[in-house]
């Protein structure tokens, strides 16, 4: 017990030193004292204008829901079909990169002219930033499931159907499960990028009036928030990965260490 | 990338043996440029919002010296990034499979740098790096670094205690559990990592290039797209993306070489 009292204080010691050097950086900083604002000034930028900052984060965080929601599905319909018909899975997957290695920047505009720049464009976006790591992680999980399982479930005459649902998909969930904590704060990422083509409100729109309004400490604040839902999502994933997979190595690790 | 794909078909009296694996593949393809023609011929796109086929291969071709030096220095840049960040993405996950105070400090900060828009952090490294390929490796680095970091965590985590009973048995210091069970075991978790690299680094350089640096491929498609030069515009982000595949099938070479068994075959 006090060990792990003293590691969440050696911890917080070095979140602190960071703090502290920004700190230091922002008071030292002679400019125009534009490109580093102090940790105060973002604090009362983030408290002045907290009620947009809780509407625009709602915005955005939606369409990254909505947009990993899709990413998901997609990334599982495609690593299904490529593991049930395996010849068609390289050109499913190189299909997948090359969506993938799209500059999303260049595809904003181009979505906009198809779709309006709606919720549309931002949850196709947050869908195409998320789905790879979800598609990667499931297929590599699927490969790699236990053969004896697989050939036990065979040799008890279950169904692939059955299969999958009681082997692979329980074998791959923490795969998948680290792929969402991955995924999601790229769908987030992705949103806001939509943002900047063109949106009403949200935090990459918010983002961007702060950068042409030259207001930093605003622009900070911003960064701040984002990183905050990421730090959440990445949060709950995480959770959720270990309170599904109870049985899983990492916990009897941890167990076995305490 | 030339140099990548067309060696595999030119393997002589086996090609037929080889291009049989390829074929749905090919399909896959014929049936996406079908399509391609289909919408635009059948729904009268214009030429601004999907450029004819031809129209990209004729602009593409006409360019084609700016567009294999773009795309050179595009994937220099990105193979650095991608060979620097998961070089760190894989120590930065030892040490936090080994060290829950490190875990407490590497993973938030990880995530922190994983969030801000890299369209943010590209001026601050310009100001501490210069303008030029190092950048670019830096930003391909940093967006890589997360799925490599969070998978071989994963997979440093997942040794069956039974093994690390046995090592500890045996009277195995740290490092050798390391080396001979851990590492092992997080190679087809950290390989997944570097798929998801492969394909991303590709795309981190080319936003690097357009913030920063004025070349490559990210510089070339944004400009065409300013100037309304819609096939160039095209043939760039297929170029892209013909670099990104390129880059994912070296990273299933190296899979085959390292990885025993059965993954081997995961492309």
């Amino acid at each position: 017990m006090t060990r792990r009292i003293g590691l969440l204080l050696a911890s917080g010691a070095v979140w602190l030193a960071l703090l502290g050097l920004w700190w230091l950086i922002a008071a030292l900083e002679k400019g125009p004292a534009t490109l580093w604002p102090t940790p105060a000034q973002v604090a009362s930028a983030l408290w002045g204008l907290h009620a947009a900052f809780v509407q625009n984060a709602g915005t955005t965080l939606g369409e990254a829901a909505l947009g990993f929601a899709v990413g998901v599905v997609l990334a599982v319909a495609i690593a299904l079909a490529g593991e049930r018909y395996r010849p068609l899975a390289g050109s499913l997957h190189g299909l997948a990169i090359g969506v993938y290695s799209l500059p999303l920047i260049a595809l904003a505009p181009v979505l906009v002219l198809w779709t309006g720049s709606g919720l549309t464009t931002k949850v196709i976006i947050a869908a195409l930033a998320s789905f790879f790591p979800v598609l990667i992680n499931l297929t590599q999980a699927l490969r790699t499931t236990d053969e004896n399982a697989l050939e036990l479930m065979r040799v008890g005459g279950a169904s692939s159907w059955q299969a999958f649902w009681r082997v692979e998909l329980p074998y791959a969930l923490p795969m998948l499960f680290a792929a969402f904590t991955v995924a999601a704060p790229a769908a987030i990422l992705g949103a806001m990028l939509a943002e900047w083509v063109g949106a009403n409100s949200g935090l990459g729109i918010q983002l961007l009036n702060s950068m042409q309004n030259d207001d930093v400490p605003q622009l900070y604040a911003c960064l701040a928030v984002a990183s905050m839902l990421s730090l959440l999502a990445w949060l709950v994933f995480t959770l959720l990965g270990r309170w599904l997979c109870p049985w899983h190595a990492w916990l009897r690790l941890a167990e076995a260490q305490n | 990338m030339a140099g990548t794909l067309p060696r595999q078909e030119s393997a002589g009296p086996r090609v037929s043996g080889r291009v049989r694996p390829a074929l749905p593949g090919l399909i896959l393809l014929a049936a996406l440029v079908a399509a391609w023609f289909a919408v635009k011929y059948g729904a009268r796109v214009p030429d601004q919002q999907m450029p004819a086929p031809l129209q990209v291969l004729r602009e593409g071709w006409a360019a084609r010296g700016q567009l294999v030096k773009a795309a050179a220095s595009t994937l220099g840049g990105a193979l650095a990034g991608f060979l620097l960040g998961n070089a760190a993405a894989v120590l930065a996950a030892v040490l936090i499979a080994s060290s829950p105070a490190a875990s407490r400090v590497l993973v938030p900060f990880a995530l922190v740098v994983r969030t801000l828009p890299i369209i943010a952090i590209a001026p601050l490294l310009t100001l501490l790096l210069g303008n030029g390929v190092i950048t670019i490796m830096a930003v391909a680095a940093i967006i890589i670094f997360f799925p490599t970091m969070i998978n071989t965590v994963l997979g440093l985590r997942s040794v069956p205690l039974e093994a690390l009973e046995l090592m500890a048995v045996a009277n195995a210091s740290r490092l050798e559990v390391l080396w001979r069970v851990r590492l092992p075991t997080a190679l087809p978790y950290a390989f997944s990592g570097l798929q998801v690299g492969a394909a991303t680094c590709i795309l981190a350089a080319m936003v690097a290039e357009w913030v920063t640096t004025g070349t490559g491929l990210g510089y070339l498609i944004l400009q065409a797209g300013v100037q309304f030069d819609v096939g160039l515009m095209w043939a760039g982000a297929l170029v892209a993306a013909v670099l990104a595949v390129a880059v994912f099938a070296l990273t299933g070479l190296i899979a085959r070489r390292v990885i025993p068994g059965e993954l081997a075959d995961a492309r």
